[in-house]
């Protein structure tokens, strides 16, 4: 069996950005990193049913900007924002810094791979049969514009004695090539039987560099009539 | 309740087995699903029929939910209109022969019937758009925004992105250079 890498870590730096920007010298590196750790494992638990995929954070000399990109800004903000203004007090004793919250409304969350693993994850939580949460998965994504999808559950699946794995593709996923924008996340859900894995892997399309200045430059030298 | 042993199905041959309710899921949703506020009752009209050891649902299900926006938590009534094509493996058909198949069931050996009705609560729940939006929040396109904190969109937060590439605390960096090039 090959040994497979993770197709978001293998694409940072070339078609995706980092999660985390800003600079520290040796000295402050630890103590932000940890803190990025607490911010992150603090939203993740307490936004598990918001539908988050990613959150961002950046730092500049004074301030700590962390933008949550979710599928359901209603669920951060709650009613009249009385939920985000808690979780922002919560982070600022956290980190004792002054933290600015951005909520990125996700366009599509069809094409978010950790919002349709999760999206699976809940469906088989709710004793929805598998292969129909699967194919609902995959129809969605593909009408949302996906170039390709795969989406595989394993573990004891509709209560099986044996644990097993079951996966569904539509389309094209080429792992190999690092300009396909692909999203992949992996997800558990929490069943009566046990533990579930939700492995999802959505092709986007693929992220063309842009073409140099000096090359959209119009070439007259040494022509002439 | 719409749910049939294989036998009772098995003996429609020549016609397809027809059936026709109106069903009161509110509790079975609400209790599934966190997204469901509420459930008007579900009108169904289908039908079954035998095809080559494959017993083939072709039901039409209507009904309007109640699911909160996902942008402001306020109620929207969502309508729901589906059809559902499913086929169930009564005799073992191998997995070759399936594919034409959308979507295939096994039969299970100790309990053999056709479940139309978990058929139609899967299928109403999964057809819950993962963006729900009112009336308003669709044609407005309006953001709420606090004190340190907002919501904006993707098109948005990007186009802030480039915004603040530069570091604003180099950009008096900028007026070094501009008594040289007075200068020259």
């Amino acid at each position: 069996m090959g040994q497979k890498i993770n197709p978001v870590g293998f694409r940072v730096g070339v078609i995706r950005d980092w999660d985390a920007k800003w600079y520290a010298n040796n000295k402050d590196f630890s103590t932000f990193l940890h803190e990025d750790l607490k911010i992150r494992k603090y939203i993740e638990d307490k936004l598990s049913n918001a539908s988050v995929s990613r959150i961002e954070i950046e730092r500049t000399a004074k301030n700590v900007t962390v933008s949550i990109h979710t599928a359901k800004p209603g669920m951060v903000i709650g009613k009249g924002g009385s939920e985000v203004e808690k979780l922002r007090n919560e982070l600022n004793n956290l980190t004792n810094r002054n933290i600015h919250i951005n909520i990125i409304e996700i366009k599509k969350p069809d094409l978010d791979a950790k919002l349709v693993g999760e999206s699976i994850a809940r469906q088989l939580e709710a004793r929805i049969a598998f292969r129909r949460a699967q194919r609902q998965a995959v129809q969605r994504s593909r009408r949302a514009g996906a170039k390709g999808i795969k989406v595989q559950i394993s573990g004891r699946l509709n209560g099986a004695d044996m644990a097993r794995r079951e996966w569904h593709t539509e389309g094209t996923v080429p792992l190999h090539t690092l300009r396909a924008d692909i999203d992949y996340a992996w997800v558990e859900a929490k069943t009566t039987y046990g533990n579930l894995g939700v492995k999802t892997w959505i092709y986007r399309g693929e992220i063309l560099p842009a073409k140099p200045q000096h090359n959209n430059e119009p070439k007259n030298e040494g022509k002439g009539e | 309740m719409l749910n049939w042993d294989v036998q009772d199905v098995r003996r429609y041959k020549d016609k397809p087995f027809e059936f026709e309710e109106k069903l009161d899921l509110t509790k079975e949703l609400t209790e599934r699903s966190d997204e469901v506020l509420d459930a008007e009752p579900v009108e169904v009209k289908g039908q079954l029929f035998n095809d080559n050891g494959l017993v083939i649902s072709d039901v039409k299900v209507k009904t309007t939910l109640k699911v909160p926006s996902t942008r402001s938590l306020t109620p929207v009534e969502l309508p729901i209109d589906i059809r559902i094509n499913e086929a169930y493996n009564v005799d073992d058909v191998p997995a070759e022969d399936l594919e034409d198949y959308n979507i295939v069931f096994p039969i299970d050996d100790e309990n053999p019937t056709i479940n139309v009705y978990e058929s139609i609560i899967d299928n109403i729940l999964l057809s819950i758009p993962s963006k729900v939006l009112t009336k308003k929040e669709e044609q407005d396109n309006i953001m709420p925004a606090g004190k340190n904190w907002e919501v904006i969109s993707e098109e948005d937060f990007k186009k802030q992105k480039e915004e603040d590439h530069v570091n604003p605390e180099f950009a008096k960096l900028k007026n070094l250079f501009k008594n040289n090039d007075d200068k020259e």
